[in-house]
């Protein structure tokens, strides 16, 4: 039996988890999971403005091979190969799985916090699907928000609670939206999107103070907040990797392809681990690590992680992808062509990396259907289109080319052949079909074989005059 | 002297209303106002009748000679050869030793008489049909969320007052197009990876990734949730399993459905809308979205959708599977699949076994258990313990089975292979005994169309040459097995009243039907219980008003999930094959390849491709391409398409000789339906090289 100690029961750990639950041969322990289970932060977003119950939000029970123990783990004992629990628990391991997460960077403000760490009234985490159920049933209709960051999820949270008619400020320090994901025209396109659904912006802005209902700047107007979400970055939970012994880097515990840690018999996965290579690691990214590693720990060892970063903006219209380093949309680097479109008065903004046939980075803002071919190019390692434009408006649907206009296509009946049956006595809609059987497919050309047989009587009208007995279908539609 | 009769068209599961003319010996048709077809009729409808008159209809029994060769023959030799051969395989081997192949398009009275002969005169569990290869995950899938399957619990011209269809995988513009006059009202929403003619009159097609389809169902549920278009008061009231169900499609918001499918997030979202916010909306699925190794789960992925939204049971509204071929429907019910027995039963239902022996005059204990699925039951052949002998009636799997290369090599295994058909199609060039039949307009019967309504086909011309109703081949074969000849009647209308006694009380009750009310003109839909009191039952046009068919009366969510499969990895292979339908053919082709207007028009195979493929693999339009799989390889022309997907190309089922598709496909099927992966093959395309050319 191969004894798992999975610490940390967030959604890499929980998936991991469920993973392994079935696998056979395999005995999983979850240290650190909280009575009431987790909820999935992926539904966060959906929480802040669909009125979802908080049972919604929970991720699945395990099956019940899983053994779970609520107890935090204080230390991991690898000469031992022990996980310990603050009850004194003792959990052996053969393989154990870091998966603890990150802590929040909290903003030094004074009145977002209280006395011992906890948020004041009105301060929500957008990272909490708890929080994000608790802001939406807090505020009232049309209430003022203030939301604190650039990153990511808070310019989604941004974007959710102002399509929902919230008043919206958007507060950050830097000096523009997603300096780390967007070069500098794709974060301008994106702060005109936001703009454009209410969002009011206040760039390079540093809070002092949350007093009741206002954010104060150090800066010009305090900005109006009943609430005050908070999206102000994390960093990696590596205190008990570090106090183990294992190689810690600036981005979390260093893992090989593998996710294995510098201790073979110690995984990391997860926003503490360091196998995306940046700071975040995207809760896609988390997914995937451990279900990767639930097939390295399985059937697969050879199984290797490839991360593929995709920074893709959750929310209906948002419609912002980001792939590879952004780096390589600046500057001049050897051998690679960029490729860039912009239109600044509908939002729209795109700019690629590409060397030769292949995408090494993009910045995508309001081209859906771009986003999601390109994301798939990106991900397969697939050669881009080569109409480069094609997959920035649509895919072209440029049919073959056809040789004489076919009206009937279930039966196959071209305007010429209805000519002739016309030609042949064949003089309204019924003795056209009854001839050449068009229209009694799906019927969809009745309307096309209609006006065709009224422009043929017409004609026929002005060819001879003077037979007035022509019957006349015109308009009889 | 001319004489007209109502009939039905002899291909697809509309079964549009015709009316045959006779007149000298020959026949032609005409559309009738029919419902389904309201005096429509397609390409293939029309020229039906050229098929009656084949130069190369099969007249004569056929026989292998001890040279290898087969000849013209009689019946009785014929058939005393089959039944000695079957006799010293079942003493040898035991019965298992003896499959059965049957077909969606025989009549119900064949389909009936061919499951009791398997089980009965042969005493084998190895029989069933190429509905597997088509309609087997729908059939899951609706038994699992609704009790019962029948492909569209309600009439066709319901559709007519639908404010939105989503049509997932299907391309009825193409494969059925009298079915459109009933979708020209609606909103069409239109999932395929290609630029179907179907997806061309949509308000909004999704091109998802082969293969992918159950990840963008379940997007499709989690934007139904978590956009608040869930109709929660039904699915409390009429559903149970919501919570297992959601606990899988929680983690497929739209933009990481997005990624794995590559249909734009937005595009997902504006589907769930149009469909929640219709006045009436249906989910129909076809091949495209279940012929997969995750096929059944695929389909329950769209009906909880459907269920999510409230639609099936509500009048107005609805989850359907489009029936394919023309007795799909029929041919599921009455006892030629693995597993069941007439009436739609579990052969495994001891009820059902008790039921059935009593009407075939037998002890339960003699029926035998489910047999293989179709695919294992060809693969059998290569078995210790598997087949020794197959018998096929009315199909065509050389073509029609996936992985041909294999089925080649067990076909050739075989000690004996005996085909039943009306023309000589690739299975029966390879048979040792072939059995000509009867074809539509020369027999009378029933079949059960994709409404689940019941209709007649009639006789209106004599067979040519000495060919016998399958009927008569089954009743030859079981006497010269032994049976009592009255145990296997020849006359349709008594086959069919011992079919509907059989039937009473399962799912799929014919037990209140009979020629004469069919004859009449009453539109029977099943279940048809016979009736207690004055009045007949009116049968059942649309099921589940007022509650499903689970012993609670609700239906089910079913929990599934997408995960990567071989042909559709993380990093998928470049290029995938798929393969379908189109207007001008059927099936494997046999019938309309002979017909001189549709191959004239549709005369070969091609594989579709886009055009920057096309350009990496050097290959112009028109040009001969091989395309090769881990499985074999096909050679066919090349049809450049911009609307296809990069990594997609397309290949018709319904061509043989090196342009068969199968030849690219492989033996994975869905554990839980046994339908096979017929659309996602991992490829690659190259120039087909011309021996003796040299490019200058």
């Amino acid at each position: 039996m191969h004894r798992v100690v999975i610490i940390g029961h967030g959604p890499a750990g929980h998936r991991l988890a469920e993973r392994l639950g079935t696998a056979e041969d395999t005995r999983v322990t979850v240290v650190g999971a909280r009575p009431e289970g987790p909820y999935d932060p992926g539904l966060g977003l959906a929480a802040l403005t669909t009125e979802l119950p908080l049972d919604l939000l929970a991720l699945p029970e395990h099956d019940q091979r899983v053994r779970t123990v609520a107890a935090r783990a204080v230390s991991l004992d690898r000469a031992h190969r022990v996980v310990l629990t603050e009850d004194g628990g003792r959990h052996p391991y053969d393989t154990v799985v870091l998966a603890t997460g990150a802590h929040r960077e909290h903003p030094d403000v004074p009145g977002v916090y209280e006395v011992g760490g906890r948020p004041a009234a009105g301060v929500w985490h957008v990272d909490s699907p708890r929080d994000c159920v608790g802001v939406r049933t807090a505020l009232t209709a049309g209430a003022a928000v203030a939301v604190f960051g650039a990153d990511l999820p808070a310019v989604e949270s941004a974007h959710a609670l102002a399509v929902r008619g919230h008043h919206v400020t958007l507060v950050h320090q830097d000096a523009r939206l997603m300096s780390g994901d967007l070069d500098p025209g794709a974060s301008a396109a994106v702060a005109r999107r936001l703009r454009e659904v209410g969002v009011e912006q206040r760039g390079g802005a540093v809070p002092v103070e949350l007093l009741s209902g206002q954010l104060v700047l150090r800066e010009g107007e305090p900005v109006p907040a009943e609430a005050l979400l908070l999206s102000t970055g994390t960093r990696p939970n590596t205190e008990l990797a570090l106090e183990a012994g294992l190689e810690v880097g600036e981005t979390g515990v260093r893992v090989d392809g593998h996710l294995r840690s510098s201790d073979p018999r110690v995984h990391a996965i997860g926003s503490c681990a360091a196998a995306s290579g940046t700071e975040r690691c995207t809760l896609s990214a988390a997914r995937r690590q451990a279900e990767t590693l639930a097939e390295i720990l399985t059937t697969s060892p050879e199984r290797r992680y490839r991360h593929t970063e995709i920074v893709r903006a959750r929310g209906d219209g948002l419609d912002l992808v980001a792939l590879g380093p952004v780096e390589l949309l600046a500057g001049n680097t050897a051998g690679v062509d960029h490729v860039a479109f912009s239109d600044p008065r509908r939002h729209r903004y795109a700019r690629l990396a590409l060397s030769g046939d292949r995408l090494l980075a993009a910045n995508l803002v309001g081209l859906r259907e771009a986003g999601a071919e390109l994301s798939r190019v990106h991900e397969a390692g697939s050669p881009v289109p080569s109409n480069r434009f094609a997959p920035l408006f649509g895919i072209a649907a440029a049919g073959g080319a056809v040789s004489e206009t076919v009206l009937c296509h279930c039966n196959n009946v071209s305007e010429t052949a209805l000519r002739t049956a016309f030609r042949q006595g064949a003089r309204d809609v019924a003795a056209l079909a009854a001839a050449t059987r068009a229209t009694t497919g799906c019927g969809s050309c009745a309307d096309d074989v209609r006006r065709l047989c009224a422009a043929l009587q017409r004609d026929r009208i002005s060819e001879v005059t003077e037979d007035s007995d022509v019957p006349s279908e015109e308009d009889a539609a | 002297m001319e004489h007209e009769v109502p009939s039905h068209c002899p291909y697809c599961a509309l079964q549009c209303g015709t009316v045959l003319t006779e007149r000298a010996g020959t026949a032609s048709v005409r559309p009738s106002l029919f419902p389904v077809n309201q005096g429509g009729l397609c390409r293939k409808g029309w020229t039906a009748p050229e098929l009656l008159h084949d130069r190369e209809r099969l007249r004569e029994p056929w026989v292998r000679n001890a040279r290898g060769v087969l000849v013209r023959s009689d019946w009785d030799s014929a058939l005393d050869r089959v039944g000695d051969e079957l006799r010293r395989l079942v003493a040898a081997h035991g019965p298992d030793a003896v499959g059965v192949f049957g077909g969606g398009g025989l009549t119900n009275e064949k389909a009936y008489l061919l499951g009791k002969f398997a089980r009965l005169a042969l005493g084998t569990s190895r029989i069933d049909y190429n509905g597997r290869f088509c309609m087997a995950a729908a059939a899951t899938a609706g038994k699992a969320a609704f009790g019962l399957d029948r492909g569209l619990p309600f009439p066709v011209t319901d559709l007519a007052e639908a404010g939105v269809v989503l049509l997932a995988g299907a391309n009825p513009a193409e494969t059925m197009p009298p079915l459109m006059r009933h979708l020209a009202n609606a909103d069409l929403v239109v999932i395929d990876p290609r630029e179907s003619a179907t997806a061309a009159r949509a308000a909004l097609h999704l091109r998802p990734r082969p293969g992918t389809d159950l990840a963008l169902a379940l997007g499709l549920l989690h934007v139904a949730v978590t956009e608040g278009w869930c109709d929660m008061d039904y699915v409390a009231r009429r559903t149970v399993g919501f919570e297992r169900a959601w606990a899988r499609a929680r983690a497929w918001w739209p933009e990481q459905v997005e990624r794995v499918t590559g249909v734009a997030a937005a595009d997902q979202r504006e589907a769930v809308r149009m469909l929640a916010s219709a006045r009436r909306g249906y989910v129909l699925t076809g091949r495209g979205a279940e012929q997969h190794e995750n096929g059944s789960d695929t389909v329950s992925g769209f009906v909880n959708l459907a269920l999510a939204l409230g639609l099936p049971g509500t009048p107005g509204n609805g989850y359907g599977c489009l029936t394919g071929q023309g007795n799909g429907q029929g041919g599921r019910e009455h006892g030629q699949k693995a597993d069941q027995l007439p009436g739609y039963r579990l052969i495994t239902d001891p009820r059902a076994r008790a039921e059935v022996a009593e009407v075939w005059g037998i002890a339960p204990e003699e029926l035998p258990g489910p047999g293989l699925d179709a695919t294992r039951l060809l693969e059998s052949a290569a078995w210790e313990d598997g087949i020794r002998a197959l018998l096929v009636f009315g199909s065509n799997p050389v073509l029609s089975a996936p992985h041909s290369v294999r089925v080649h090599e067990c076909l050739s295994r075989l000690d004996l292979l005996v085909v039943a058909d009306f023309l000589p199609s690739e299975t029966a060039q390879r048979a040792d005994v072939v059995l000509p039949t009867t074809q539509w307009a020369e027999e009378e019967g029933t079949m059960t169309n994709l409404e689940g309504r019941v209709l007649r086909r009639r006789e209106v011309l004599p067979p040519p040459g000495s060919a016998r109703s399958d009927l008569e081949v089954l009743h030859e074969l079981a006497v010269r097995l032994g049976q009592d000849p009255a145990r296997f009647p020849t006359h349709a209308p008594t086959v069919f009243d011992e079919l509907a006694r059989a039937s009473a009380g399962g799912p799929a009750d014919y037990s209140g039907i009979d020629y004469q009310r069919l004859d009449a003109e009453e539109a029977l839909h099943w279940p048809c219980p016979r009736g207690t009191g004055e009045s007949p039952h009116p049968g059942t046009p649309r099921m589940f008003l007022d509650s499903f068919a689970h012993p609670d009366g609700r239906a089910r969510f079913v929990a599934v999930d997408w995960s990567p499969t071989a042909g559709v990895g993380e990093r998928q292979p470049p290029l995938v094959a798929t393969t379908g339908r189109i207007m001008e053919q059927y099936q494997t082709g046999v019938q309309t390849r002979r017909v001189h207007e549709l191959s004239v028009s549709a005369p070969e195979g091609f594989v579709r491709l886009h055009p920057d493929v096309a350009a990496r693999a050097g290959v112009s339009q028109d040009q001969r391409t091989v395309i090769r799989s881990e499985h074999g390889e096909v050679r066919a022309r090349a049809e450049l398409d911009e609307s296809i997907r990069r990594d997609t190309v397309f290949l018709p089922i319904h061509y043989g000789g090196g342009e068969g598709a199968n030849l690219l496909t492989g033996p994975e099927t869905d554990p839980s339906s046994g339908i096979p992966e017929f659309k996602v093959c991992p490829v690659s395309i190259t120039a087909e090289e011309v021996p003796g050319c040299t490019e200058s």
